[in-house]
């Protein structure tokens, strides 16, 4: 594979990718599928996406696009975007955590997308915006609506784990 | 309210702890064979092996990139192979994995501790053998998926029945109390504890998809598939109050519907029906409730207990919570 540096862009943010669409699908196996098909177009690219100041956006932004097309489209099954090695197993997750994985994978598509760019990216309202090319009015009541939901079921987690 | 910003990033980085990304001539492979379907071999023999009741941990599942594999991996089909019927399904709700290694005296103490715990019923040793044994009996026909399981990383394992099974949270904050920290750390269990896995998470994950939890509160598994058994699971559910409706669905029927459920819930029909045949998928009463009462009361109602196995001609009651 030819480099020009994409290998060691690659490398150097899988893993946070990953982790962020993770946050999107609910399911590791899911975000690896279609965070390798970004970096698969981004690599067929490369010698215009390398040059963009944040290739890693891009990468983000079409695998953010594949993960909702997959909620959204039964065509992508025909597709079959293929895996490349043998699924990882469900992550362990510390049991505090295993609630909020619960609380955001309840939330419709829409709202996890804004709480995962504005809370995890850490990409401000008008930028998640133009990201997923919605009026920030849209964005704002997503991240409210979303932030209430999660509230509302972790408080509903943590009682009935006390009683 | 919590700290939404960290705990998302504890929530990304622990989910990724252990991934690695393929080599990046993978990718270029990827690319080239977008289109052609490929079924990676070794990825259907875990999820059979954790279907079938027998989950195992990462050690022995193998990560990407610990093995080369073949460019074309040959599509392994092990429909019929994996049975729903494990000896553990229906019996117990937790698998509790012990460290390789773990001496007799600190088994016994991890034995101990679980039979202390209140949401503790019952707690079964299974060891290497005995679960190489079962491996071997369930997959006798599958020759292929035996070559590439290795008897000696098989952990030994605690079986564990609950007294009821949504405290299988109140199970793995007992073992496992303690939450991460640093991202690179395992999830610290005590010692001797691998992995705390709820057995029943793959049933779940599949056979009970979005499309029926929206009408279903409860999905009732029948242990046989007798005409004389399945009216008299009907006649009990018809006696209880707050039953609003009841449908049946044959295993011929869920199997058959299967691959249409799975693509609604986004996922591969191709990577999860191989683990599944009309004959392991089993039969089972979808009930809906009319809002008189809790799902909780309703299974105590039906079984006069909530513990696995305890439910005469009812394999499993899985209960699906949803807000009114």
């Amino acid at each position: 594979m030819a480099d020009d540096g994409f290998a060691a862009f690659y490398a150097g943010s899988y893993r946070r990718l990953l982790g962020q669409l993770f946050a999107v699908t609910g399911d590791l196996a899911e975000a690896e599928n279609v965070l390798q098909e970004a970096y698969v177009r981004a690599f067929a690219r490369w010698s215009r996406v390398g040059d963009y100041d944040l290739p890693e956006a891009w990468v983000r932004r079409v695998a953010i696009n594949l993960a909702a097309m997959a909620e959204r489209s039964l065509r992508r099954q025909a597709r079959a975007l293929l895996r490349l090695g043998p699924p990882p197993l469900v992550p362990e997750l510390s049991p505090d955590l295993l609630d909020l994985r619960d609380a955001l994978a309840a939330l419709p598509l829409g709202q996890r997308q804004v709480i995962v760019l504005h809370h995890l990216v850490g990409l401000p309202v008008e930028e998640v915006a133009r990201e997923l090319r919605l009026a920030p009015g849209t964005v704002k009541s997503r991240l409210a609506r979303g932030r209430a939901a999660m509230a509302g079921s972790l408080d509903h987690d943590r009682s009935e784990v006390t009683s | 309210m919590i700290d939404l910003d960290t705990q998302l990033e504890r929530l990304a980085a622990e989910a990724t702890r252990d991934a690695v990304p393929p080599e990046p001539a993978a990718l270029a492979r990827r690319g080239r064979r977008r289109r052609r379907r490929q079924l990676a071999g070794s990825a259907l023999v875990v999820a059979a092996v954790v279907a079938a009741g027998l989950i195992l941990p990462a050690r022995l599942a193998g990560r990407a990139g610990d093995r080369p594999r073949p460019a074309t991996a040959p599509a392994t089909d092990v429909a019929g192979a994996a049975s729903l019927g494990g000896y553990w399904f229906g019996k117990t709700d937790a698998s509790v994995l012990l460290e390789e290694g773990v001496t007799p005296a600190r088994r016994q103490a991890i034995r101990e501790r679980l039979e202390d715990l209140d949401v503790v019923d019952q707690v079964y040793f299974e060891s290497r053998a005995e679960a190489w044994a079962r491996l071997k009996e369930l997959y006798k026909g599958k020759p292929e998926i035996l070559e590439r399981t290795d008897p000696a990383v098989i952990p030994e394992s605690f079986r564990v029945r609950l007294d009821a099974p949504e405290h299988f949270k109140r199970l793995l904050l007992a073992l496992c109390p303690r939450p991460l920290t640093k991202v690179d750390a395992k999830l610290a269990c005590i010692d001797g504890v691998e992995a705390v896995v709820d057995d029943k998470a793959p049933l779940k994950a599949v056979l009970v998809p979005k499309p029926w939890t929206a009408t279903t509160d409860v999905t009732v598994f029948l242990a046989g598939a007798g005409e004389a058994e399945r009216e008299a699971v009907r006649r009990r559910l018809a006696a209880l109050d707050g039953v609003a409706e009841v449908t049946y669905v044959t295993p011929a029927e869920a199997y058959r519907r299967l691959p249409e459920k799975l693509r609604r819930d986004g996922r591969d029909p191709g990577k999860v029906t191989p683990l599944f045949s009309p004959a392991s998928v089993p039969a089972a009463f979808h009930v809906a409730l009319d809002g008189s009462v809790r799902v909780g009361e309703f299974h105590r109602a039906l079984c006069g207990s909530r513990k696995t196995g305890a439910c005469a001609g009812i394999l499993l009651v899985l209960e699906h919570p949803r807000r009114r």
